[in-house]
């Protein structure tokens, strides 16, 4: 079996909100969703600032369960699609310490999964790669659909890690952006910018309804985009941090080219996993300009860090669906809070304002912390 | 798909004759130590270890005795305290569900496919799927599945498994074990809900086989080592 995959459903929820509405609208006129959260200001810690989900009333493990559900029950809606004849390939990021009752509490990773998948079919599997577990999830997923060992699938991330435990570790490892006098929190993730320092950390999902082209037929549902790439790679360098020269990430761009036998002028638009943190960036611009060697022309490069902070598990998930609208409306946001590109990122950015571009190709990557890259390709549905 | 070699541990004692990797192990946990040292050891059967595809299976008891050191820590200290919230979450196996995947890449110089699955019950089985559907699509040649876990809050007990797989049949004569399908099945609500672990199920389930007699056959997973949805059932053979 080597059929097209296609995605027909989406549901997305992050610091601006429920829907994929919302978040496209905010990301393509440049707002940020991180602001200062309460209840990280209340225990006076270096870091205050996130991207907090509006709208689930009260914290704890019930919270995350109602972020992943609403993403996707969306995706599913929008897909008309009976989740019993669905595989499910989720990452619910690591084992947390939810503020419960004003102290953290313990909280199984295990316990959000296995209450998110039960009413799907077999595979249901927990990708744990650290931040690239979004994206592998979908690639992963496709990988199923396309070999023929599953039909339909639901896959994707979520995550609610925005708490003092690890706000508090993060910058103790210097990867989160520490608050700084004066300054909007907003402003305080700049990917690829001389000024980043670190990232801002964020809760959401992002969920996919992924499926052969036939049985979305069968059900008269319209594909929203193709995913026809995936390519996975080790660092295998350092626990803390990915090599200058990018050479893991760009493994996995290759390989994601391989699989999809396409050149890398085929792509059109990179969704950068552009944390904000000062290697990482430098790294994943490195891996980029290798692999395209055209880089100063295109492809254009965007990242949604700025914009929605870093949903860790949920991330690459979110970001491919901000991927999947990038191919279908021709419209490629900037990156926020880019002001002065570090030279050591120098890409074709998208600064400023978003691009409008024919985009028939988006590659979305994402680099888990440890060394695990992983790279998707999402492509227009030609009509 | 062939079981290679099959490497297990309940203790550290594979560690004390590699210091140079135990040095590079010796501020995790003992799951996270015993999972290294049992994957490293079972990759020494591969053509080129670093080649071999890499699934690790991250823990999923409870929080490692390190981390909920530092959470007491947390709750105890005046959280303006800079020190109250001074860990390095690498040192933890389950504040970074990947440390060994990532340590075991690391170790092999490998650069290839992997996955981390885990934090849920049974993912173990399904580690055995991926690794049996991409041999048989010959995207990689060799795979290695590692995991380990821990039994309640602190170290407990320390149960780590690697197994090193390969689409072609041993030249030694070694190994035995052929895995030919694995089928999930819905079943009935269960009374026994499953236990949260990485490897104890691939360390029973190779167990059993050790004491089967050669000829074909069928191991039903059993419910606590489950994934609580399905009965999953393997069938193969023992040379």
């Amino acid at each position: 079996v080597n059929e097209a995959v296609v995605i027909t459903g989406m549901g997305a929820v992050s610091a601006f909100g429920s829907g994929v509405d919302k978040l496209w609208h905010a990301v393509t006129t440049g707002q940020s969703g991180i602001r200062r959260v309460e209840r990280l200001s209340r225990l006076g810690l270096r870091v205050t600032t996130g991207g907090c989900v509006p709208g689930p009333e009260g914290l704890g493990a019930d919270r995350h369960l109602a972020i992943a559900r609403r993403a996707i029950d969306d995706a599913i809606e929008q897909a008309h699609l009976d989740v019993s004849t669905s595989a499910f390939i989720w990452a619910t990021g690591l084992d947390t310490y939810v503020d419960e009752s004003g102290r953290p509490t313990y909280r199984r990773s295990g316990d959000c999964f296995a209450a998110l998948a039960a009413r799907h079919r077999s595979p249901r599997r927990l990708v744990a790669v650290a931040c690239a577990s979004g994206t592998q999830a979908i690639g992963e997923a496709a990988w199923l659909i396309r070999t023929g060992r599953a039909d339909a699938c639901v896959a994707g991330g979520s995550s609610a890690m925005l708490d003092a435990v690890y706000t508090t570790a993060f910058a103790g490892l210097g990867a989160i952006a520490v608050d700084k006098a004066g300054e909007n929190p907003g402003d305080a993730c700049r990917p690829f910018d001389r000024q980043r320092r670190g990232f801002a950390l964020s809760e959401g999902a992002g969920a996919l309804v992924i499926e052969r082209a036939s049985t979305a037929q069968a059900r008269g549902v319209a594909p929203l985009a193709l995913v026809t790439g995936l390519g996975t790679s080790e660092d295998a360098h350092d626990l803390n941090q990915p090599p200058a020269d990018g050479g893991g990430a760009e493994l996995a761009i290759l390989r994601s080219l391989a699989d999809a036998h396409l050149e890398p002028d085929g792509i059109d638009v990179v969704n950068s996993h552009g944390t904000g943190t000062f290697v990482g960036d430098a790294s994943e611009a490195a891996a980029i300009r290798s692999v395209f060697k055209n880089w100063r022309e295109r492809p254009l490069v965007h990242g949604l860090k700025g914009a929605i902070g870093h949903a860790m598990s949920a991330a690459g998930a979110i970001e491919a669906i901000v991927a999947v609208m990038t191919c279908r409306e021709g419209v490629v946001p900037a990156t926020v809070n880019l002001c002065s590109v570090d030279e050591a990122c120098s890409l074709r950015h998208v600064v400023g304002s978003a691009e409008r571009a024919p985009v028939r190709r988006v590659l979305s990557s994402s680099f888990g912390m440890g060394g695990q890259n992983a790279a998707i390709i999402i492509e227009r549905v030609c009509q | 798909m062939f079981v290679l070699k099959a490497v297990m541990a309940k203790d550290l004692s594979l560690l004390e004759g590699n210091p140079s990797l135990w040095r590079k192990v010796r501020r995790f946990n003992g799951p996270g130590q015993a999972t290294v040292a049992v994957a490293v050891e079972a990759a020494r059967a591969a053509a080129d270890p670093s080649r071999v595809g890499l699934i690790g299976l991250a823990a999923c008891q409870s929080g490692s005795s390190e981390m909920f050191a530092t959470i007491g820590t947390l709750l105890d200290r005046p959280p303006s305290d800079p020190m109250a919230f001074k860990f390095n979450p690498t040192y933890t196996l389950h504040a970074l569900d990947n440390l060994a995947l990532s340590v075991v890449s690391i170790e092999l110089k490998n650069r290839g496919y992997a996955i981390g699955l885990g934090g849920t019950a049974g993912q173990c089985w399904d580690a055995l799927d991926i690794a049996r559907a991409r041999l048989a699509m010959g995207d990689e040649r060799e795979f290695l599945i590692f995991g380990g876990d821990q039994t309640g809050r602190g170290e407990g007990s320390v149960v780590a498994a690697a197994l090193l797989l390969s689409c072609e049949p041993p030249v030694a004569t070694t190994a035995r074990v052929r895995i030919d399908t694995l089928e999930w099945t819905r079943a009935d609500e269960s009374d026994r809900p499953p236990t949260l672990h990485a490897a104890a199920g691939l360390a029973e389930f190779l167990g059993v086989l050790e004491r089967r007699p050669p000829g074909p056959f069928e191991y039903r997973v059993p419910p606590d080592h489950g994934n609580g949805l399905d009965s999953i059932c393997i069938r193969g053979a023992l040379a």
